[in-house]
């Protein structure tokens, strides 16, 4: 179905069992995705995370999702056959994840890593696995790509290791590309120069984006569109572009305020108070 | 408060070496009672390594750092120890996951012989906001943000003179490092804390310090007041690139 969103959820829930009784991470998600960028922003636990991985299938065996609809580019992706879900993953919907050198396998070299997944999602020759990888880093902006291809992740610095997970996670030319806090772990000139690496790579290949992320100021120039999540729902919709962002609800409000900026050095910040009403 | 005119913390000339390679080159800054200094750099620049051996955790090769007039020796002492507390940026991995928080407060206590246990616990966890019941629980059971409050009372504890910060809120929500920035304040002002903060973020180094000191290549390449911060006067490139990435400009809608 070529005119399908890329995803498609509708009315999505994940409860995780626990010894106590079952945690509610999602209640009742909705969204729609086309060849976008999207913002996810929302404190730890809100759900952002737990949104995503199920829409990889990576959800630990004590959650269980519900949902009315939960579709990649129409094909339905609740109840997927382990195998099915392997052949989605890195080839159609590919996620960096924060902590890069835990992304990687510390026992392989990059170019080992690299070079399996495109043998396995591209069909590709080891030789010409090999010449991918260097022209893909390249692109990414690593300055020796053969010498970086045999190097382990843990030679590499934080920011060198997250370009080349970014590299990888494009080589299987996936059609949605999920950030999950893929900057948290980066030191704030890093930060901007992965966001921007990332945003050039999604126009140019015409791919959807979905930016996780706990730092709304961070993300709201880099997505079209912000959904502000609190407690598992969607609280606010906001629109993105834009350094001048125009929230309404008062969590969102209040998130925005917590930040400190010159107005507020030496003084106390404002903290969030939070309403009992935001879980209605 | 009367001003003190020595610094209560002086680093003077401290030079730090892995292997053949300096990573921290003769660095020196005061830091008076009351005050704070921030220090900045990218990933690398050496500013945690500066850090850990302001606290005696590396040793370093040359120079030294001085509470209070006070050369510490190398390796430090007990009481020495008890003037610097530091704390970290990943409190679950500062606080030994076998132990309650209780256990692990009691700990600095016995290490120093400090009596009345049970009461300073109490009052600790009252001063960094935290309830009494967290006593019981484990790490793992806590949040994030009281992870760092435990943190915070267990360096409070030994009632030291210098807090040495090392990115203390980059693992919080943004709501939930304004609290704890806040309670830092607080106990700055409370106790005449002196403190040295290191971060990447130059919005969280403005919040807290008056000063702040940039590092790149292990040594201190520009040192800026909080007044030429939020003016943006700075020269050094790794400080302008900080400014560029880090600092909002205040075109956030601060009104509800």
């Amino acid at each position: 179905m070529p005119d399908a969103p890329l995803l498609d959820i509708a009315d999505l829930h994940i409860n995780f069992a626990t010894p106590a009784s079952p945690v509610a991470a999602v209640r009742g998600l909705s969204l729609t995705l086309g060849q976008e960028r999207l913002a996810i922003v929302g404190e730890s636990g809100s759900g952002k995370s737990a949104t995503m991985r199920a829409a990889l299938g990576l959800l630990p065996a004590t959650a269980s999702v519900k949902a009315q609809r939960l579709a990649f580019r129409g094909q339905n992706l609740l109840g997927l056959a382990p195998k099915r879900w392997r052949t989605l993953r890195g080839r159609h919907i590919a996620m960096v994840v924060q902590d890069p050198r835990q992304g990687f396998t510390p026992v392989h070299s990059l170019g080992a890593q690299m070079i399996e997944m495109l043998v396995r999602h591209r069909a590709l020759t080891r030789r010409a696995a090999w010449r991918e990888a260097e022209a893909m880093l390249a692109e990414v902006q690593i300055r020796d790509p053969s010498q970086v291809l045999r190097q382990y992740p843990h030679e590499l610095s934080g920011g060198m290791a997250q370009r080349a997970m970014i590299a990888m996670m494009l080589a299987g030319e996936p059609a949605l590309l999920i950030a999950d806090e893929a900057t948290s772990a980066l030191d704030v000139v890093v930060q901007q120069q992965i966001l921007a690496l990332i945003d050039t790579q999604v126009r140019r290949r015409g791919m959807g984006l979905i930016l996780i992320s706990h730092q709304l100021d961070l993300v709201a120039r880099f997505a079209d569109r912000i959904l502000v999540m609190y407690a598992g729902r969607v609280v606010e919709e906001l629109r993105g572009g834009t350094a001048a962002l125009q929230p309404v609800h008062p969590y969102t409000i209040g998130l925005l305020h917590c930040r400190p900026t010159p107005a507020s050095f030496g003084r106390a910040l404002p903290v969030l108070t939070r309403d009992p009403a935001w879980l209605a | 408060m009367a001003r003190v005119t020595a610094p209560l913390l002086s680093v003077q000339d401290l030079s730090v070496a892995h292997g053949q390679v300096l990573t921290v080159r003769g660095v020196s800054f005061a830091v008076a009672a009351g005050a704070s200094l921030g220090i900045v750099g990218e990933s690398g620049c050496g500013k945690s390594t500066l850090l850990r051996a302001v606290a005696g955790l590396v040793p370093i090769v040359a120079g030294q750092v001085a509470v209070l007039e006070q050369v510490l020796p190398t390796p430090r002492q007990k009481q020495h120890r008890r003037l610097l507390q530091i704390v970290f940026q990943d409190s679950l991995a500062a606080l030994n996951p076998t132990l309650t928080i209780a256990a692990s407060l009691r700990e600095p206590l016995a290490i120093h012989r400090l009596g009345d246990a049970g009461q300073r616990v109490a009052r600790v966890l009252d001063a960094v906001g935290l309830p009494q019941a967290v006593r019981f629980r484990f790490p793992h059971q806590l949040s994030g943000g009281q992870r760092q409050r435990v943190c915070i009372a267990r360096a409070l504890l030994v009632e030291p003179r210098v807090l040495l910060l090392d990115e203390p809120t980059s693992a919080l929500d943004i709501s939930v490092q304004a609290e704890v920035l806040n309670l830092l304040a607080e106990l700055r002002r409370d106790l005449g804390l002196a403190y040295v903060l290191v971060s990447h973020d130059l919005a969280v180094v403005g919040q807290m310090c008056e000063q702040l000191a940039v590092m790149a290549g292990g040594t201190i390449v520009e040192t800026l007041t909080r007044t030429q911060l939020v003016a943006r006067a700075a020269h050094h490139p790794v400080t302008r690139a900080l400014l560029a990435a880090g600092m909002p400009s205040g075109d956030i809608p601060r009104e509800i």
